[in-house]
């Protein structure tokens, strides 16, 4: 089965699970939903009180929330396993992957799903919905800014989880580290002196993930969108190559046998 | 010290032992301090809101207490339920929700003194002052660990609500940004809509995060009493609402042996 084959069916697994409709899988998706759109509604607060901040104006941070969110939200539903990479690793859980012929770290963070994943994406079309109904340019740069994004988070926490081959049971620096990320992304970018900014672009690039797509939609410049995306191979390179030299110090938590 | 207190102490003593789990959480409440600081920051340079951002960074290093010391309980009590230990309290002569409520309260108790000092070194590095008067930022505080009481209470009510519903955790994200939102963690309610404030004002949110942060705005002794005499009313009505739903969860429990 070809790597892309392997996805669509993975795809289609998540999408069964969040068709069981189980009360449990109901309510994460639901309550997801609900907690998104009352935390925006810190905004709308705010932007009653002014018209814009940084230059930004009440849509374009529906955008950039819209994006950051729909982007994690997918980034959990089809790979949710990035988030728990350190704990298999410190938990010996990578020894089942490594008896099977595929890439082993395609099947660490594709070995679970979070549908909680879909209410953010729910509450991101629910956001374009209310500011950009009618707003084609606006739909088409969410949707590659929600995969480029998607494709930056799974890459970047999948990096810093594996901070776990060099630093022991560093799972509480990789959660807060995580959160910094989140934390950023969902902010407009300059709010932030230039030090933090240049973190953002580079250490933690959640610039990329929410900023540069409502940059591309205010200004009509694609230039911006192109910049996310060319980011975000770079960043999925940089997150294979340290994987795979984590992978050599890896040493078994005998949940098969000894791989050195 | 009866066993209640006993319990309380240990679960301190522990939590004391193991500070990692509670540092980390001062650092993220330093990085929102951060975040907001920016933000307040930059709306004050473009003259859009006639805001004070050192009062606001203050407010909130007060607000975030009541959020953040009672750290995830109903994750607790969920996990209680589903490994079965919760079922395991019913034989025992010490009742589930008073034992649970003693821990809670003894480490949650040390997160609060800890991110209390957390959130001020932080909002004095941030602002590159204190605030304008001390004395009632320890007033400010020591409501704010009424709010944190209160919230105890009601996020212990949610794990146990877990019982019927299978998951207690996305209640719980609901709940907190209800919190944050309805009792003005970020932005003063004094800054809401007029509707939205009225509607505010009238649950408990607003006296747990509210209520101690507004007394850096409107610092007075009438306005203390006033906050803290609503606090106890909130507390009132979450524990009756919690030995309801407590009763409630341990029939169904008893009848259906969950766990």
């Amino acid at each position: 089965m070809r790597t892309s084959q392997y996805l669509r069916v993975l795809m289609r697994m998540n999408l069964r699970e969040l068709g069981a409709l189980r009360l449990g899988t109901l309510l994460q998706v639901v309550f997801m939903l609900l907690n998104n759109v009352v935390f925006f509604l810190f905004w709308v607060i705010l932007y009653s009180n002014v018209e814009q901040i940084g230059g930004f104006a009440i849509e374009d941070v529906a955008f950039i929330f819209a994006t950051a969110a729909s982007g994690y939200g997918l980034a959990v539903v089809l790979f949710g396993g990035t988030r728990h990479l350190s704990s298999a690793v410190s938990s010996g859980r990578l020894d089942v992957y490594l008896t099977q012929p595929r890439d082993v770290q395609l099947q660490a963070i594709t070995a679970s799903t979070e549908v909680s994943g879909w209410g953010d994406i729910l509450s991101a079309l629910l956001l374009l919905g209310v500011y950009f109904p009618l707003d084609p340019f606006a739909w088409l740069i969410w949707l590659v800014g929600t995969v480029t994004g998607a494709v930056l988070y799974v890459s970047i926490l999948g990096t810093i989880q594996c901070l776990i081959f060099w630093i022991p049971r560093c799972e509480r620096l990789t959660e807060q580290l995580h959160e910094f990320m989140l934390g950023f992304a969902l902010y407009p970018n300059t709010i932030f002196s230039t030090p933090v900014r240049v973190i953002t672009f580079t250490l933690l690039p959640a610039g990329f993930i929410g900023y540069f797509p409502a940059l591309a939609r205010r200004d009509v410049a694609f230039e911006f969108v192109v910049a996310a995306f060319l980011a975000s191979m770079l960043y999925v390179w940089m997150s294979r190559k340290v994987f795979i030299a984590g992978l050599r110090r890896y040493e078994s938590g005998s949940a098969f046998t000894s791989v050195r | 010290m009866n066993r209640w207190n006993a319990i309380a102490w240990t679960s301190a003593k522990d939590t004391l032992r193991y500070l990692m789990p509670v540092f980390s959480t001062g650092i993220f409440l330093c990085f929102v301090l951060f975040v907001f600081s920016s933000l307040w920051g930059v709306i004050a340079a473009e003259r859009a809101w006639e805001i004070s951002p050192v009062v606001l960074v203050w407010y909130l290093a007060i607000t975030e207490l009541p959020t953040m010391a009672p750290g995830r309980i109903p994750a607790v009590i969920e996990g209680d339920i589903k490994d079965g230990s919760f079922t395991l309290f019913l034989v025992r002569p010490a009742g589930y929700v008073r034992q649970r409520i003693a821990e809670f309260s003894g480490q949650s108790l040390v997160r609060f003194v800890f991110l209390a000092l957390f959130g001020a070194v932080a909002a004095f590095v941030l602002c590159g002052e204190g605030p304008t008067q001390p004395l009632w930022l320890g007033a400010a505080t020591v409501l704010a660990l009424g709010g944190a009481a209160i919230n105890i209470v009601q996020l212990v009510t949610i794990g146990l609500i877990g019982l019927w519903i299978g998951e207690a955790t996305p209640l719980q994200w609901l709940w907190n940004k209800s919190l944050f939102i309805l009792g003005g963690m970020m932005v003063p309610l004094h800054f809401y809509p007029e509707v939205v404030q009225s509607i505010a004002l009238h649950t408990p949110f607003a006296a747990m995060l509210y209520g101690p942060g507004s007394l850096l705005f409107f610092p007075s002794m009438e306005r203390f009493v006033e906050v803290a005499l609503l606090q106890l009313f909130w507390l009132a009505v979450s524990v009756l609402v919690l030995i309801l739903v407590a009763t409630r969860a341990i029939a169904f429990a008893t009848a259906e042996g969950r766990g």
